[in-house]
């Protein structure tokens, strides 16, 4: 099985009544890095939300790795196939010491201690945090290191996508390298929602853009990001290091519809042509299909 | 006002930790799994809105936001207070260890009182928020007060002048404390009415 | 506020290795002999035992003493009314209405209050809250009222630091703490605003928990070991109570 997330005409509108999410459709197969860029108020945290099943109720669509997210059950069993880190480690760091808290996943699971114990201090290896910091109590860690630890919490669960809701926030230029090195090293699927396209650039090869609840682009990471006249008219702009020569491709690529525009009334399934580091071959992508 | 360590008798302290231990079990009743982080939450902003001072020539007072507390929290309050004032002990040093029952089963019964006493001034709908919050505020300050000088009082004749010299501090706090929390319910029923009882409609 | 005595907690003396269960237990006891103390003596002696077990902790001195000073605050108008207000034979030679009965009833409390404070302080300041609650837990807190103390403490600081630079934001506009209604009015929109942000934060820890599978319980992996020297130190306490509490008959 190839396709680890499903969406299908996705639509969720917030209990005041203003619509968030219009439409979505798109499908993410194992071992895809995605990046989910848009404009402030496009939606990026909902539609975040509605994957980790914390939203209800929606109409469409969201399967995630055999979970059916219209389901009660299938948004409890979600959790144990999907990790969040959310945008402000505050508020996902509960317990007061580092270990406790990298532990409190992996526990609620329910597996026996010695796993737990081994799964915390891989977990806390894999995002570069010293043994030493484990009894350390959250508000004597940095930015960076809060981050790290919330990264840990979600790792130290093994789960099969990783979603990310703004990780460099409140990271210096140093701690967003740290990070993206951290990234480099995780072989996890995972979509990242970032206003950094820099990073989104270094860390995904696929990019989403969301404005006003919708779909509009869904290409791979260079060929979104370097098209000037689409990131201009959603309030984004090229990253500076895009030569002219790519940003001109960009837009003959998209001229001759090798980008993909999705149509929110007729929505149809796109196979994204390279997904990285394993591509899907052509004969496992209409498995992707409902 | 806390009580601190050393004043009261070992049998007051006794029974001051088994009515707070009953008044807690009596908030723990029916605590849903999802409420744990919100009575945490509130618990933590109230210790640290303790921590303001408020000018009161020639001094300055800090608040206990005990009947605001009840009023948000209501039966919650009496879990949120014995936690509040427990860490207040140990890391602060304000109040004593000795004397955290006591000192919650006071300040308990004043917060139910304030809930309840809120939530009948705002049922008729013709008190203004300010004054429904303000009141509740006084008569939580004012019970505790009494409850504190009547503790203070049945220690015997030499504490009668200690007790009075109590409840006459009471009164700058008690003035203070209702226009805080009549304002803070007024900014609360315009900003976030959810956050009071009967205000979600 | 500042984490000094998580910080302090951290190090490392007799007293900070001492299992946390067996610390609570014995120093439990230990103040409540202190509590129940009549006699001017056995206060006097309860008073230096407890500065003796701070002692043993290797703290900052300085910073015991100023502690201290601010914990006593409430009592200093207890200590200065009561010699005047107990009824009782008066002082001789005193060129003030002092009663003997009086004094004596408030050096009693003032040696009672220092030595169950420096005990308390003794046990804070040697314990990091967390492995300090659990251990309540392991000797019969429930386990709710521990959960929702530990979620507290963890958002204290967080809370704290956010109240500070509200504070700060009023300060570059020019607000001054003065006793005005306007003053009073502006402060209670900073506790309303912190109310409000803690809601909305709730939320987001509500959904931050449910995508680590959350079902109520908050489980830690430490565990407490007790060996001879714990065993010790607290045969030793709790024969050094006793022996106060015979000095006290």
């Amino acid at each position: 099985m190839s396709c680890l997330v499903e969406v299908e005409r996705l639509r969720y509108a917030y209990p005041q009544g203003r619509s968030a999410l219009d439409g979505i459709s798109f499908h993410l197969s194992h071992g895809e890095r995605v990046g989910l860029i848009g404009p402030n108020g496009a939606g990026k945290t909902t539609l975040l939300l509605a994957l980790a099943g914390l939203l209800d109720p929606f109409a469409g669509t969201i399967m995630v790795a055999g979970c059916n997210l219209a389901t009660a059950a299938g948004r409890r069993q979600v959790h144990q196939k999907l990790g969040f880190v959310f945008q402000n480690p505050d508020d996902q760091i509960i317990n007061a010491t580092v270990a406790d808290d990298v532990a409190f996943g992996p526990l609620n699971l329910g597996l026996p201690e010695d796993e737990v114990r081994r799964r915390v201090d891989q977990s806390l290896h894999r995002v570069g945090l010293p043994t030493e910091c484990r009894d350390r109590v959250p508000f004597h860690l940095s930015s960076g290191e809060k981050r790290r630890v919330a990264i840990a919490g979600v790792l130290a669960m093994e789960p099969e996508v990783v979603l990310m809701d703004e990780p460099t926030s409140d990271l210096d230029p140093r701690g967003r390298r740290e990070l993206r090195q951290i990234l480099d090293a995780l072989p996890i699927t995972r979509i990242i929602s970032s206003h950094n396209l820099e990073f989104v650039l270094d860390t995904c090869d696929r990019a989403l853009l969301l404005d006003e609840g919708q779909l509009r682009a869904d290409g791979p990471v260079r060929q979104v990001l370097a098209d000037e006249e689409l990131m201009l008219r959603h309030g984004l702009e090229v990253p500076d290091r895009i030569p002219a020569a790519e940003r001109r491709a960009a837009a003959m690529a998209r001229a001759a519809g090798l980008t993909f525009h999705p149509d929110p009334n007729h929505p149809h399934v796109h196979s994204h042509p390279h997904p990285h580091p394993h591509p899907p071959t052509p004969s496992e992508s209409p498995s992707c299909r409902p | 006002m806390h009580l601190s360590d050393g004043i009261l008798p070992g049998p007051v302290l006794v029974a001051g930790f088994v009515s707070a231990a009953a008044l807690a079990r009596w908030g723990v009743a029916g605590l849903r799994d999802d409420e744990t982080p919100r009575v945490a939450v509130f618990t933590g902003a109230f210790f640290c809105a303790s921590l303001l001072h408020f000018k009161v020539p020639p001094t300055s007072v800090h608040l206990l936001f005990h009947g605001l507390l009840g009023v948000v929290l209501g039966r919650r309050a009496l879990l949120a207070l014995p936690i509040g004032l427990g860490l207040q002990a140990t890391l602060l040093g304000h109040g004593g260890i000795t004397t955290l029952g006591v000192n919650a089963t006071m300040f308990g019964v004043a917060a139910l009182a304030a809930s309840g006493l809120y939530r009948w001034l705002g049922s008729g709908g013709s008190v203004r928020p300010f004054w429904c919050g303000a009141l509740a505020a006084a008569a939580a300050v004012l019970i505790s007060g009494l409850l504190l000088a009547a503790m203070l009082w049945s220690l015997g004749e030499g504490f009668v002048w200690v007790a009075r010299y109590a409840l006459l501090a009471h009164l700058p706090v008690l003035v203070i404390e209702a226009v805080v929390t009549g304002s803070a319910v007024e900014f609360l029923r315009r900003a976030q009415p959810a956050l009071l009882p009967g205000g979600a409609a | 506020m500042r984490a000094e005595a998580e910080l302090y907690a951290r190090g490392d003396s007799p007293l900070h290795r001492w299992d946390a269960r067996w610390k609570t237990v014995t120093l439990a006891v230990l103040i409540a002999v202190l509590v129940s103390l009549e006699s001017v003596r056995a206060a006097l002696a309860g008073a230096l035992m407890a500065l003796a077990l701070l002692a043993g902790g290797r703290l900052p001195a300085g910073l015991m003493l100023r502690r201290l000073l601010t914990a006593q605050a409430l009592l200093f108008p207890c200590l200065v009314v009561l010699p005047f207000t107990v009824p009782g034979a008066p002082l001789p030679g005193s060129p003030l209405p002092v009663s003997r009965e009086g004094l004596h009833l408030a050096l009693l409390l003032y040696l009672r209050a220092l030595a169950i404070l420096t005990v308390g302080f003794a046990m804070v300041y040697s314990t990091p809250m967390v492995v300090w609650l659990r251990a309540l837990q392991n000797l019969g807190i429930p386990r709710r009222l521990v959960e929702i103390t530990l979620m507290t403490y963890r958002y204290l600081f967080t809370l704290g630091w956010e109240l500070t630079r509200m504070r700060w934001a009023l300060a570059v506009r020019g607000f001054r703490n003065r006793p005005s209604r306007a003053a009073w009015r502006a402060l209670a929109q900073v506790v309303g605003v912190t109310l409000l942000r803690s809601l909305e934060r709730t939320e987001r820890v509500r959904q931050a928990l449910a995508c680590r599978g959350f079902q109520g319980r908050l489980r830690t992996l430490h565990e407490f070991r007790a060996g001879p020297p714990d065993w010790i130190k607290s045969a030793v306490g709790i024969l050094l109570a006793a022996g106060l509490w015979m000095v006290d008959r």
